[in-house]
């Protein structure tokens, strides 16, 4: 079980699923031949190189038991797409300035903690550059406040 | 001579107008002042900066984002003397002896020194992509799509045998990125591929949403993790000129660097990163005393610097005259130019002059910029050193979320760009390189293309490739290439170059 889980052979594991995934998915597309290759032909091809490289890589990962993935922390990545996602959800209604509010709050959790004081001040600062770069320096076609419907 | 000497004036005409004097201004501090903040890499901040671009014509876009790219080396460079901490893969070297000379106080003169060999190395090299841009156009009309594929390939794989880490990987992250690089529609079929229904998808995969997500959220989360968001210690800079004796020892170092960057710049996959490393072991090699390298040597500041210079310079000859990125942050570069109408290529100095030759003249005036920007402004940047990362990372992340949104103001690619930082995050603890992921993502649309006309002209002979002698000659380039780094002895350096 440890061996599965060696940084090689996780590696190679990876690539071949999402070089199944893509035989998948792709599963409808004509392929044609080599004279005139049609839309499914780059993507099996490629899909069929991943999965013989990764094959390797995964026998490698397997005998040589190399480095085990070190223990990540995971925290921080996961705050900081969380904001990305509030970010996505809320551009186009909330407005530029609840959304930058809102992901600093999220980001924010991603690091060490300013202090109530220094935070808001964080905060203001913020909002001036997101406001002032996008929306009067850029004039990206952005509501400032929440888009009543 | 009286041609180069005209398209040159030409050129200085079109860089030295106020609005893109202006730009190379803007890109060059923009350039530093993301070099030097630790924990914010080139390749992040051209994700970044490169959305913004898009609301200036193309010729001060192009400026400004090549003012941001060699001003990064510069801003890399101090962060590597005055914090250890390489701001970037290339001055990774450069923290060896350049941050032992600030222990000893002697802070000033490496940044000195850094700063001028980076500027010897700038100047000589622009010129030499001067000289050699439009010859190698010539050879470039001559190419077929089996010339291109051929030297698309060779392209990838040296990309991969060139840079560190596990050249496995690195091949499954080329796949990898050439098999994203096949979502949207098919050129010449019209035929949806993996687009799941999203039309945002139809024009192929963006390389924004991927780029930032990968090495702009993974790199926050990475300096997050490794630091807790702290500060960091840096180095007091006192004296600044380099004395006499550092002079006469920095001089001949810089010329080699020079040199050995610009060949191996011009070599796809080459670039910064690879330059500097070879000019470290080369001064080390010939030096008198191997033993003062490590311990303040000023040849291992100069010689890197300058070769990370001419080679980070240099990657603009395959660049600008072939098409082909020969790294990641050229295959962002690529993609800016096609989102502002620009085909990189053999077309560019054709139908283009103005862009080539005011871009060429702005990579000198931008070169002079940053020596005057970073030497006597040294305090402010050093300054900006100690500012809190807590402070810094919301920014940054606000900048990549509204860079990627308005591109197309898609949200769809707001959230490819959330997937991609935790892809990016795992395949770095996986140890995969994603630079190549990257440019196989920009370069594989190119391949399939002409793969698939080079092979329909061929009647299906996969023969062909060999056959055509230009071809071939990339192919055994390639095959040569793979030799020399699968022998053993090479493979022993490139252990040494990872620690």
């Amino acid at each position: 079980m440890s061996r599965l889980l060696a940084r090689d052979t996780l590696t190679g594991l990876i690539a071949i699923a999402i070089a199944c995934l893509a035989l998948w998915f792709g599963r409808a597309l004509p392929v044609g031949d080599a004279s005139f290759m049609e839309a499914g032909y780059m993507p099996r091809l490629l899909a069929a190189l991943v999965i013989g490289l990764g094959a390797i890589v995964v026998i490698r990962g397997i005998l040589a038991n190399g480095p085990r993935m070190e223990s990540s922390v995971w925290r921080p990545i996961l705050l900081l797409c969380l904001a990305v996602v509030v970010f996505g959800a809320l551009v186009g209604r909330a407005g530029l300035v609840l959304t930058t509010v809102a992901v600093t709050l999220v980001t924010s959790l991603a690091g060490e903690w300013l202090g109530a004081r220094r935070f808001a001040g964080l905060l203001a600062a913020m909002v001036v550059m997101m406001v002032g770069l996008f929306h009067f320096g850029l004039a990206l076609p952005i509501p400032l406040w929440p888009v009543l419907r | 001579m009286t041609d180069l000497i005209a398209n040159l004036t030409f050129g200085f005409g079109v860089a030295l107008s106020m609005e893109n004097l202006l730009y190379a201004l803007l890109g060059c501090v923009l350039g530093t002042l993301i070099g030097v903040l630790p924990g914010v890499g080139p390749l992040a901040t051209f994700a970044m900066l490169l959305p913004i671009t898009f609301y200036l014509p193309p010729i001060g876009a192009i400026i400004m984002l090549s003012g941001v790219y060699y001003g990064a080396q510069y801003g890399g460079s101090t962060t590597a003397i005055l914090v250890n901490i390489p701001g970037e893969a290339s001055s990774v070297v450069t923290c060896l002896d350049g941050h032992m000379m600030a222990r000893q106080g002697r802070a000033g003169a490496a940044l000195a020194t850094a700063a001028l060999a980076s500027l010897f190395a700038g100047c000589v090299v622009t010129l030499l992509v001067a000289v050699a841009g439009p010859p190698l156009v010539q050879v470039a009309f001559a190419f077929g799509p089996a010339e291109y594929v051929s030297m698309i390939l060779v392209g990838l794989l040296s990309a991969v045998l060139l840079t560190q880490g596990s050249v496995l990987n690195g091949l499954l992250m080329v796949l990898i990125g050439v098999l994203l690089g096949t979502i949207g529609t098919d050129v010449n079929t019209g035929t949806q591929r993996f687009t799941f229904g999203w039309t945002e998808l139809a024009d192929g995969l963006g390389f924004v949403p991927v780029a930032i997500g990968m090495f702009g959220l993974a790199e926050i989360a990475g300096n997050l993790a490794r630091t807790g968001g702290k500060g960091l210690k840096i180095a007091q800079v006192s004296r600044l000129w380099p004395s006499r004796e550092d002079f006469r020892r920095a001089w001949p170092a810089t010329v080699r660097g020079t040199a050995l960057g610009a060949a191996l710049g011009v070599l796809p996959g080459g670039g910064a990163t690879i330059a500097s490393f070879a000019a470290y072991s080369l001064e080390r090699k010939i030096a008198k005393d191997p033993s003062r390298f490590g311990q303040g040597a000023i040849e291992g500041v100069a010689g890197p610097e300058a070769a990370n210079n001419a080679g980070a310079q240099a990657t603009f000859i395959p660049m600008l005259s072939l098409g082909i990125p020969p790294n990641g942050l050229m295959a962002l570069m690529l993609g800016a130019m096609i989102i502002h109408g620009i085909t990189p290529g053999p077309l560019v100095m054709q139908n283009q002059p103005e862009l080539f030759w005011g871009l060429i003249a702005s990579m000198w005036i931008g070169n002079v910029m940053l020596v005057v920007l970073n030497l006597p402004l040294i305090g402010l940047w050093v300054k900006l050193l100690s500012i809190r990362y807590a402070y810094l990372f919301p920014a940054i992340l606000l900048l990549c979320a509204m860079g990627t949104y308005s591109v197309n103001a898609s949200t769809l690619e707001v959230y490819l760009m959330a997937f991609f930082g935790i892809a990016g995050y795992l395949l770095r603890k996986l140890d995969c390189p994603l630079a190549p992921l990257l440019l196989g993502l920009v370069l594989g649309p190119q391949l399939e293309e002409q793969l698939r006309r080079a092979l329909l002209l061929g009647d299906g002979d996969w023969m062909l490739f060999i056959e055509h002698p230009i071809s071939a000659g990339f192919l055994g380039f390639g095959a040569l290439l793979v030799l020399l780094i699968v022998l053993p002895a090479m493979r022993r350096r490139r252990e040494v170059f990872g620690d």
